[in-house]
């Protein structure tokens, strides 16, 4: 009987003591990231029939197990995965946005100081201040461009970083996930009740981390290990295999760092578009739809004042009785790529084919490609046209991207049916008609859109070739003052026996209000935008970017709150309550002890008698 | 009951510091700044309205200097005709004294002097230098004097052919978005020459002068009466007169015009001021109330955090 009695005790003093252990594990992790606090699960042991009854004999440890509401946590799990998306995106997006509109403000004083000098200069054509202005003013709106886009470059450069770290972020969670998933095999063969709730915790961090990097779906299978897949619908993490993920420049436009996954030793690249939550969604996506957006428009915009000033200058005649020559060049030596250039001596844009764009950043061929033809561009210009039409193409060209795809319909004849261009920007299809391609033996031009494609060799085509072709991009950072005289300036409309009036500034004049003409994005003057239309156009675009980042941001911050909140509650830590328990757990330690004290003294009782 | 953690107080109460200290660097930042609009994103039509308000405010500001300039290139032409008015007036009064049969030739002599005299401020007035040293009445060349002449026997004294040299090119200007062809120059030929059916010049009010000159010097044309010639003088004169009178009123009404849109663009600049600052400028007093309502947040959720912080079952124990 005080067998039976110190047992009960004995049983007592164990749980409680499991209860003191659990509730200083429960205080000593209350503040660490990922804590479930845990409570240890009793069980009465069975009583024992003695002589017709059962009597009690004292508890069992059952297990020790996490408070945990699955479902909240998933909840909790998939709205941060969207919050680090939107934070990333709105930090970065605000980054142009402020840009924009800092430099913009430059852009747009510069280029009214310029357009406001050649009035001045139409009321004094012969004036030399007046003349020297005229430079210095064109070198700050070339300064005030290329600023921009160095800035741009910067930040496209911590862009890259970024990218890289996520994924390196990616790779780390991933090997680590797949380790914990060996020790929870492990441990679940040793222990009867499964993986430590503490390796449990380890898991499921890992798992939100790898949420707040990239969208994922997560599987926890019925022996605790966690199989995680990625953006695509791809394996991540498989119990004890992780895919390695890496930051690799991307087939198609090798300038920028992409997600690649590496499956049984075979490495592709996982399509930025299915990327949509986590960090590396946001990242991916400002540079798609607002950093590469950007560095386009304000290339269209830089090569349309270039163009437009230019060829106006070139009608009139300076004080040496020329021609006027161009104002603005771009310098191509200042470009990573010597080799691109789609400008030549005298006119910005060439009617020649052969200056065009041959490789780096602005054509690129995807690497998975069958074929091998090449593909260049140019913006087709031509010098004898009428100086009302002669730029229609550079009014037209959009300042997008453009993805095009050989689809080869398999009819044995090359033509525009055979092609899908399509803008990288919201993913707009270019419609084409059969006179947009024109073949001419093995070399063939595409024609859409302001641009002109040249394909070397049309019969090294294959089907499902692809190519990327960015036409205006980066040409604002190559953006130079070609005047160096400030007899150079051609205020002059015309020349009367081989000279120039003194007096005469009417070039000055029609100089001064191209400020005011429709010049972009359209042939048609009354649809085309001003050069400080299309350039608050694009500071409109991000700025409604950047707030919509912002009010998406807002909500879904307090979404997470709301959510953590509850997952707090539910398995938060709190002090007192452990407090309470120490107090608790102290006492029934007390007591049982209190018991087997009593269980010795009846046997000293007995002993007695 | 809902189970509290630990952990909910803590985020609870930082994340209401945050928030209201996050709040009131705003509205400083704005009082600092003197703006509302901090960043395109808080307002992005806003914004882009602001950036086209600014470049049409730069416009105008463009416009009101041309406007400016103009003007006085137009009042010194005034100032100009003004006095080839008055000097047309002397000579009209000249050529009527000449037509006096009675004189003596020292007294026409006398006249012809004067005549010279006022001839030759003409010239220098057909002649003027703008500010720039530009010639104003040459046309597009300004560089030449429109006016010269060569000495010439004629009627056997000493005369002068008069030739215009300048050339009939208008010099346009841009006063506002819509008027790009504001003539600011008038050329010497339409007011102190006219022409023949052929376009060719074949008078001016110079070789009238220079007649009346030579006649007061005794060189009338063979068989011309002193009455026939002075006649001829004064209608000459008479009609060159009328010439210069509406080049004059010509420049009168563009000075009216570049005054009246001068007016129309400092309005419109004013009410696009008007607009930017409706959008970006802070409003003081709102941005004060909100700073201070933002401080007493937050003086409150940290004293609140400063106690709950301090409510711990442990130190009862």
């Amino acid at each position: 009987m005080t067998a039976a009695i110190t047992n009960a005790g004995l049983s007592g003093l164990f749980s409680n003591q499991v209860q003191l252990e659990t509730a200083g594990h429960n205080l000593a992790n209350a503040t660490v990231e990922g804590y479930h606090r845990q409570r240890v699960v009793l069980a009465t042991q069975d009583s024992l029939l003695r002589g017709g009854f059962f009597v009690g004999r004292g508890v069992d440890v059952q297990t020790v197990e996490r408070v945990v509401d699955r479902f909240i946590e998933k909840q909790v799990q998939e709205a941060k995965s969207e919050e680090a998306y939107l934070d990333i995106l709105q930090q970065q997006v605000n980054q142009i946005s402020s840009l924009l509109q800092d430099g913009g403000d430059t852009l747009a004083a510069s280029m009214q100081a310029f357009f406001g000098g050649f009035t001045q200069l139409a009321g004094s054509p012969s004036s030399q201040p007046q003349r020297q202005l005229i430079l210095a003013t064109g070198s700050a709106v070339a300064g005030a461009f290329a600023t921009l886009q160095r800035r741009l470059d910067i930040i496209r450069d911590s862009l890259d970083n970024g990218i890289s770290s996520a994924i390196t972020q990616l790779d780390d969670a991933a090997t680590n996930l797949a380790r914990i998933n060996v020790l929870i095999v492990e441990q679940g063969q040793t222990s009867t009740t499964g993986a430590s709730p503490d390796l449990l915790d380890s898991r499921d961090l890992l798992v939100s981390r790898i949420g707040t990097l990239v969208n994922s779906s997560v599987l926890i299978q019925s022996n605790g290990t966690a199989s995680v897949q990625i953006a695509d619908g791809r394996t991540l993490v498989e119990s004890g295999r992780a895919s390695r993920v890496s930051a690799r420049p991307s087939e198609t436009s090798p300038a920028d760092l992409t997600l690649y996954l590496d499956v049984g030793g075979v490495t592709t690249r996982v399509q930025e578009t299915t990327i949509i939550r986590g960090t590396l969604g946001g990242l991916f996506e400002m540079r798609r739809e607002t950093l590469d957006y950007t560095e386009g428009q304000l290339g269209r915009l830089a090569l349309s004042v270039a163009a437009e000033v230019n060829e106006l200058h070139g009608s009139g005649f300076d004080l040496n009785a020329q021609a006027g020559r161009d104002i603005f060049l771009f310098d191509e030596n200042q470009a990573n790529n010597a080799a691109e250039t789609i400008l030549d001596q005298n006119h910005l844009f060439s009617t020649a084919d052969t200056y065009s764009n041959t490789a780096g950043r602005r054509v690129q061929a995807s690497t998975q490609n069958d074929g091998t033809a090449q593909i260049r561009y140019t913006i087709p210009v031509d010098p004898a046209a009428p100086l009302e039409t002669r730029l229609n193409s550079v009014r037209e060209i959009t300042g997008d991207a453009y993805s095009i795809l050989f689809r080869d319909d398999g009819n044995g004849t090359v033509g525009a049916e055979d092609f899908t261009v399509t803008s990288l920007s919201g993913g707009r299809e270019v419609a084409l008609s059969a006179g947009d391609f024109v073949r001419t033996g093995d070399s063939a031009k595409l024609e859409f859109e302001g641009i002109r494609l040249l394909i070397d060799n049309v019969t090294r085509l294959q089907g499902g070739d692809s190519y990327e072709v960015r036409p205006t991009a980066g040409f604002a950072g190559l953006m130079k003052l070609g005047l160096t005289d400030p007899r150079d300036v051609a205020a002059a409309g015309s020349l009367e026996g081989g000279v120039i009036r003194p007096g005469d500034g009417r070039n000055a004049q029609a100089m001064a209000d191209l400020q005011r003409a429709g010049l972009i994005g359209s042939s048609d003057p009354a649809e085309a935008s001003t050069f400080i239309e299309a350039f608050s156009e694009i500071a409109g675009t991000v700025g409604v970017q950047a707030e919509s980042a912002k009010l998406r941001g807002n909500a879904q911050t307090a979404l997470v709150r709301q959510l953590t909140d509850q997952q707090q509650s539910i398995s938060g830590v709190n002090l007192d309550e452990e407090a309470a328990s120490l107090l608790r757990f102290q006492q029934a330690y007390q007591a049982s002890a209190k018991l087997i004290a009593i269980a010795g003294s009846l046997l000293q009782s007995l002993l007695e008698i | 009951m809902t189970r509290i953690s630990t952990n909910q107080f803590f985020d609870t109460n930082l994340y209401g510091m945050q928030l209201a200290g996050t709040r009131m660097l705003r509205a400083q930042s704005e009082l600092i700044t003197q703006k509302k609009l901090q960043n395109a994103a808080d307002n992005p039509s806003g914004a882009v309205q602001v950036l086209r308000a600014n470049q049409t405010i730069g416009e105008y500001d463009q416009f009101l200097r041309t406007i400016t300039t103009v003007r006085s290139r137009l009042e010194v032409t005034d100032t100009v005709m003004g006095n080839f008015g008055n000097a047309v007036v002397r000579a009209k009064e000249l050529a009527v004294q000449m037509g006096n049969g009675s004189l003596s030739d020292a007294a026409r002599e006398g006249i012809a002097k004067e005549a010279e005299a006022v001839l030759l401020s003409m010239q220098a007035q057909a002649n003027s230098v703008d500010s720039d040293g530009a010639r104003m009445f040459a046309g597009f060349k300004t560089d030449t004097a429109p006016v010269s002449a060569t000495v010439v026997t004629r009627n056997g004294v000493s005369s002068r052919d008069w030739s215009y040299d300048g050339d009939s090119e208008i010099r346009f200007t841009s006063i506002t978005e819509a008027r790009n062809d504001f003539a600011t120059n008038i050329t010497g030929d339409r007011i102190f020459f006219s022409r023949d059916n052929s376009g060719m010049i074949d008078d001016s009010i110079f070789a009238a002068m220079q007649k009346l000159v030579d006649v007061g010097n005794g060189g009338r044309d063979p068989g011309e009466s002193l009455a026939d010639a002075v006649g001829n003088i004064l209608g000459r004169l008479d009609q060159f007169s009328q010439q210069a009178f509406t080049a004059r009123a010509d420049i009168g009404a563009r000075l009216v015009e570049i005054d009246a849109t001068e007016n129309a663009t400092e309005n419109s600049k004013l009410s696009l001021l008007k607009l930017k600052s409706e959008i970006e400028d802070v409003d003081i007093s709102e941005a004060i109330t909100r700073f201070t309502q933002q401080q007493t947040i937050l003086e409150a959720a940290r004293g609140s955090y400063a106690r709950i912080q301090d409510l711990s079952l442990f130190k009862f124990l």
